[in-house]
Parts: C-alpha cells; structure tokens; sequence
C-alpha cells in the first residue's frame, strides 16, 4: 500500500489546540463514594490508576441520597449535552488562539465514540456557530481512543487539497454517558479510567505569522492487529453500552508498537533517537509503560501523557490533543524539531502521526 | 587528521580502539567521531557486544583546560547511548584511568582491568565537575564513598576499585587479552533487548516505588518473553 505521506510543498500545520471539560471534578475517592462502592478489590484499582482527578458529569443523587440509575435515553441525552457545551467551548478557544471566526472554517472532522446521535455533532456544532453553509464535514463514530489521529489525518488531506481553506478537528468525549455499574472486575477498571473532555485543533497550510504554531504535519502510519479485534470493544449490557478491555492489551501494544512507529520513520529517514517529542495516549499506566520500553523512550518523554492521565484520566480520542496543547504551551519545541503523535484503540490499533516544528 | 577510534567487528563483537592520550581533553572532531561510531553500531551493525579499549594512559595526565560546556552535553549524549546500547558493553583499562576514560568506563556494562591500573577522578579538585559520574559512581559505590572519592581526589588501585564494586575483573598485565575474551564469555549469549532493559530497569531501581516498578517489570517481562523462540 502507498503510504499516506504529505507532499514536501503543502504541509498543513497544527495552527492551535484548545481543551475544554465539564466543571464537576472528582477524585478517586471520590467517585467510590459517590456510588458508594466498598469493595475492596475495586477500591484497590482505582487507587492503582495513578489517576489524581478527572471531570465526569455524574447524575444528581435523589432526595435520599441515592445514585439514580440513568436510562440509556438519559445517558444519550447527557452525551449530546455535554458535547455540545464543552464541544462548542473548544471550538470557541480554539478559534480565539488562531484569531479566527467560525465561518473562516472550510472543513470540520468531530471525532466522537461515547454517543450516536442524528443529525450528528458536526451538523450542531455547525448550526451553533452560525458556520458557513457549503463548509465540508465529516463525523469520525465509534473508533474510540485512537479514532484522534484518524480525524486529525481527513483534516491534514483536506488542507492539502486546499491549501488555502481552514481545517478544524473536535475531539468530544463524554466518557460519563458511556457506562454501567456491575460488580466485575472490568467494569471496575473502566470505571476507574475515564475522564470527559474536548479538544479543539485548527489545522491549515497557509501560514500564520501572528501566531505561535505547532507541527508541520509529515505523514501517517497505521497498524491493525486483527487477531485481537475483540481485545477492545463495546458490549451491550441491559439496554447500555459497557466497554470491555480486554487485560493484555498493554502488553500487546507494547509488542506491536515498534511497527508502525518504526515504519513511519523510516520514510523519512529518521531514527527514534531522532524524535524530540512524543505525544501517546494516555491510555492507562500500564499502556503508558509498555509503550515506554518497547520503545526506549524516557519518563521524561511521556511526561504530558501521564500528567493528563493523572489530573483527567483517559480522554478516549481528546487525549493526545491535551497532551500536545501542554506541550505547546511548555514552548520547549525548537525549529525543526520531530514528534511522533500516537494513539491506541479498538481494532486493536495503533495511529501514527509525524510531524515537524 | 590523526584517526581517534579505530574499530573492528569479529562477529557480534565490536572493538573500539580509542586513541585518545589526553583523558582530560574533549575535542569536537572526537565526539563527532563518537556520535558517528554509536550511529553504525546501532544502526547497521551486527554488533551486541562494544569492547572499549584504551580508556587508559601509562602515565597520569596533567591537569588542563577544563571541558567547553557544549562538548560536555555532546559528551553526554554520547555516554547516554552506550548506557542505553541494546546489548552490552566492556570497557579494558591498563594504566591510568581517569578524566572521560573513568567516565566512559563507568558507564560501561562491565569493566576488566590489570593489576597495575589507577582509577582517578581529579576534577572536583580542579573545579568543575567530572561529569554524569556523580550520578554513575554513587551507584556503584554507595553515596559516602563516591563524596569520599571526588572531594578528596583519591586514586584507588585495582584492588581498591574491585572492592568497591567499580571493577568487575582483575588480572595480570600479561594476561589482558585472556581476561577481555573472559570477560566476554561471561556476558554471552546476549539478548540485546533484554539486556537494555535490564539495564534499564536496574538504574531506575533507586528511584522508583514498588507499585511503579512492577508495572515496569511486568511491561518489559512480556516484552522479553514475547521474543522467546515458541
């Protein structure tokens, strides 16, 4: 297969990045009380998530105190809500950092897995923003975690067909509209995991001089493990969706992650010790440590991926996009500088992405 | 330009001859000579296993110019991949090992030397640093004896160095090159991978909790057991 490559003349570029979460934040203790949970074994994983806090948008407990189970229309509608609110959010700072309006947008990618919704998330945002009415559009559903990159590369091809239109990625997770309470030890570990956010990125191949940018964008990888299509996948449990993560899957990203990291690179005759900067999903501590010593990258290299993991938890398709804002935000990144974007999910897959300061 | 390394490779070995007289002395052309030897052992050789020999002078090196701080962070770099080589290194030392040769051979896997070797590390008392050693030699020592060393500029015998745990093995002059094929019996077979994150883990164990570093275990064990003949 060809590889998926820029061409050396049209470049898109990472022009900004901007994240939005909902306001109810909550530690891990936190959480096990909320739905009063004393197990020890599940109080045990969440303690060992070597996640801090993260912000979920939990139902109101009733007069008594109680947690309400919420019905799958509830949970359905609270996806919609809350991506719109903090989608739109994202949006608008994302806009402001490149000094941008919506109807400068040409073409908008709205990754998303915890909700289907029709009309889809692009068609709102659209219709909340007052964008243009001939702006292109796509809806990236139900490709979970790694299912950023995916949308990050339409908006790339887009921007490099049209050099000259504006490129816009959302990333909206609403991890709190996508679960079930149960007494396995899966169950748990999911429920310890997630996190809600969103993650805005404004993309393009026309320069902006007024603004401190982030990666020329290079190329793409990608790397499908068949065999373990079942390792990460969504059940349907009494009427909801239940995610289910399957206990070696760290361990199988770890053996096959050399892959597509190592193939990407090699097109552009480049080595790992070459890479400056990794952004990684912040896919769990275990999935954060396979990762690190398939590839001999350092804790200082994943330094972003755990600290997103440790104050949001893991933000499905939206993690690497607040990995890399901190990264811009850090200003360490000098000229010429490679990162290697990279993203695990269902499949099970792993997303490359290169890209140069 | 004089040639600085000179290197052979017999098979899954490579030798590295250094011929660098002045441990005390950085230039750029031997870094750029450093960088580009780690470049071919990592990527087109067969190589698991770097014997550095020369890391040591007949006579003890007078003191000179202290090291350009751009030379110091190249200098690092360059140690930072034979510290993170996947697979093993030797470092032979018969004289005086001191400066950048004592640096370079602490950051080796394995060190062999002759009785008659002097291991010092003079910078402390001339005013600047000897570079990541305060970090490599504290390892090895334990962090009282590495103070003891550097504050006072001790030079220890070969005795005094194989007690504490800085030489791995002695020998006589005469039978060096017996003691490097030894040396380098002792170290196969090498599984590079395993070895690098042997390593890898082994230098991180001071610093890491249990609960860190069972994850980290876990993660290289299945690493390692993956490449394992089925």
């Amino acid at each position: 297969m060809e590889p998926i490559i820029q061409t050396a003349s049209i470049c898109p570029r990472l022009i900004a990045i901007a994240t939005e979460t909902p306001s109810p934040k909550y530690t891990q203790s936190e959480v096990l009380e909320f739905f009063g949970i004393t197990d020890k074994k599940i109080n045990k994983i969440f303690s060992n998530s070597h996640i801090k806090s993260r912000h979920l948008c939990l139902p109101k407990p009733n007069p008594d105190g109680s947690i309400r189970n919420e019905s799958p229309r509830e949970l359905l509608q609270k996806h919609q809500r809350v991506a719109l609110d903090m989608g739109l959010s994202a949006i608008k700072k994302v806009l402001n950092k490149a000094g941008l309006s919506p109807p400068d947008i040409g073409y908008i990618a709205v990754v998303s897995t915890t909700g289907l919704l029709c009309p889809s998330l692009t068609a709102l945002y659209i219709k909340a923003l007052d964008m243009c009415s001939d702006i292109h559009r796509i809806d990236i559903v139900g490709m979970g975690c790694n299912g950023g990159l995916n949308g990050l590369q339409a908006v790339v091809n887009f921007c490099a067909i049209h050099p000259e239109s504006i490129g816009l990625l959302v990333c909206v997770e609403v991890c709190s509209a996508m679960y079930v309470i149960d007494e396995t030890i899966n169950t748990a570990v999911v429920n310890s995991l997630f996190g809600d956010g969103a993650a805005a990125a404004v993309i393009c191949a026309k320069p902006f001089p007024s603004v401190p940018i982030g990666p020329k964008i290079l190329g793409f990888s990608s790397h499908i493990i068949p065999e373990a299509i079942d390792a990460i996948r969504l059940d349907f449990q009494e009427g909801k969706y239940s995610l289910y993560l399957d206990k070696q899957i760290p361990y199988l990203l770890g053996i096959h992650v050399k892959t597509p990291v190592d193939s990407l690179l090699q097109r552009f005759d480049l080595k790992r010790r070459d890479i400056q900067h990794w952004i990684i999903h912040s896919g769990g501590r275990k999935v954060i440590d396979s990762i690190k010593y398939s590839l001999n990258i350092t804790e200082h290299d994943v330094r972003h991926t755990t600290d997103i993991l440790k104050n949001y938890g893991n933000l499905s398709s939206a993690s690497f996009l607040f990995s890399h804002e901190k990264l811009l935000e850090e200003g360490v990144a000098r000229s010429r500088d490679s990162v290697v974007m990279m993203t695990m999910g269902p499949g099970s897959t792993i997303e490359c992405c290169l890209g140069e300061f | 330009m004089e040639q600085q390394i000179n290197l052979t490779e017999q098979g899954i070995i490579a030798n590295v001859h250094l011929q660098w007289s002045d441990a005390s002395s950085l230039n750029q052309l031997l870094l750029s000579d450093l960088i580009e030897l780690m470049d071919y052992l990592e990527d087109e050789s067969a190589c698991t296993l770097i014997v550095f020999q020369g890391l040591s002078t007949q006579q003890q090196t007078t003191k000179s110019a202290p090291p350009h701080i751009d030379h110091c962070s190249k200098w690092e770099k360059f140690l930072l991949r034979v510290e993170r080589f996947a697979g093993a290194s030797i470092a032979c030392i018969d004289g005086f090992c001191t400066c950048f040769h004592f640096q370079l051979a602490l950051t080796c896997d394995y060190r062999v030397a002759t009785n008659r070797s002097i291991f010092h590390a003079p910078e402390v008392k001339e005013g600047y640093l000897p570079g990541m050693s305060i970090f490599r030699l504290a390892k090895y020592t334990g962090v009282g004896v590495a103070r003891r060393l550097l504050f006072t500029g001790t030079q220890l015998s070969a005795s005094e160095a194989t007690v504490l745990g800085i030489l791995d093995r002695q020998c006589e002059t005469t039978t060096l090159e017996k003691a490097i094929q030894e040396s380098q019996q002792a170290l196969m077979p090498i599984n590079p991978e395993v070895l690098q994150n042997t390593r890898r883990l082994l230098n991180e164990s001071f610093a890491t909790s249990y609960e860190d570093a069972i994850g980290h275990f876990l993660a290289v064990q299945n690493l390692c057991l993956s490449q394992l003949p089925k």
